[in-house]
């Protein structure tokens, strides 16, 4: 199966007669993506692992039962999955996503290091480690609205239905979180 | 010289989110608006500096959810 031609849709397609090969490069398109925007919401490897993990898990079900609507891009329809299943945790768990100072950097272990030595890792986990310890440092509203445009793919509409704010709402956390941002690597003179 | 494009607009642009008409609408407007133009630098480079950041879950969670997958009726 020619990967990179085949557009999540006919990915879609192919799953539902029976293709699981399919299925596989669904998930090896976007599991990164999606970790990565759930494990910035949730702060906690194992804990972001579980809920990926049910979000295919959803996702399997539902275009499996005929359930799936074609309407609108498969990622973000995946990440609505995946984000609900945070809020589902936030409220179980009855507290809502803090700007602690979790360490967690045993995260990395769990990054592709493929045809990578030695040194470009270090070089580009100190990279990535800056950057995460940035995007933490911001309150909560302008982490969630930053992880779900950037990382997640949403737009800012769907980010507005999401959290219930207006898009202008949404967009004024974005401004907030990006020129926030932009301090933070001034003040800690950060070079990426 | 005055601001005439507002952040939230280079926001979009910067993301994707302008339609054809809104983006010639900018061009055209950031011709004389230098502070706008500084932003827009700022924003697309913190895009880049946060596209440096990919984590990935572990091998098994593919191997789960194939898993799932073929057993489920």
């Amino acid at each position: 199966m020619r990967q990179q031609l085949l557009s999540d849709q006919e990915l879609v397609h192919l799953y539902l007669t029976g293709q699981e090969k399919a299925l596989a490069m669904l998930v090896n398109r976007h599991k990164d993506k999606m970790f990565t925007a759930v494990y910035m919401l949730v702060k906690d490897r194992s804990l972001a692992e579980d809920i990926l993990q049910d979000a295919f898990v959803k996702i399997v079900t539902t275009i499996k039962s005929g359930k799936y609507n074609e309407e609108g891009k498969f990622i973000q329809w995946a990440m609505r999955i995946a984000r609900n299943l945070v809020i589902d945790h936030f409220r179980r768990n009855k507290k809502m996503p803090t700007i602690s100072d979790s360490e967690g950097n045993d995260v990395f272990d769990f990054i592709n290091v493929y045809e990578e030595n030695q040194e470009d890792r270090v070089i580009r986990t100190e990279r990535e480690d800056k950057i995460r310890r940035l995007i933490e440092e911001l309150p909560t509203e302008q982490r969630e609205v930053l992880v779900l445009r950037h990382y997640a793919d949403l737009s800012f509409k769907e980010i507005s239905e999401l959290t219930n704010v207006s898009i202008n709402t949404a967009l004024g956390r974005m401004r907030y979180a990006l020129n926030n941002l932009r301090k933070l690597i001034e003040q800690h003179n950060i070079a990426f | 010289m005055h601001r005439t494009v507002t952040q939230h607009q280079i926001i979009k642009f910067v993301y994707g989110e302008l339609s054809f008409s809104e983006t010639a609408t900018l061009y055209d407007e950031m011709d004389n608006d230098p502070e706008s133009l500084r932003d827009l630098e700022v924003y697309a480079s913190l895009k880049l500096d946060l596209n440096k950041l990919v984590l990935s879950p572990s091998d098994n969670l593919l191997k789960n959810v194939l898993s799932f997958s073929a057993d489920y009726k």
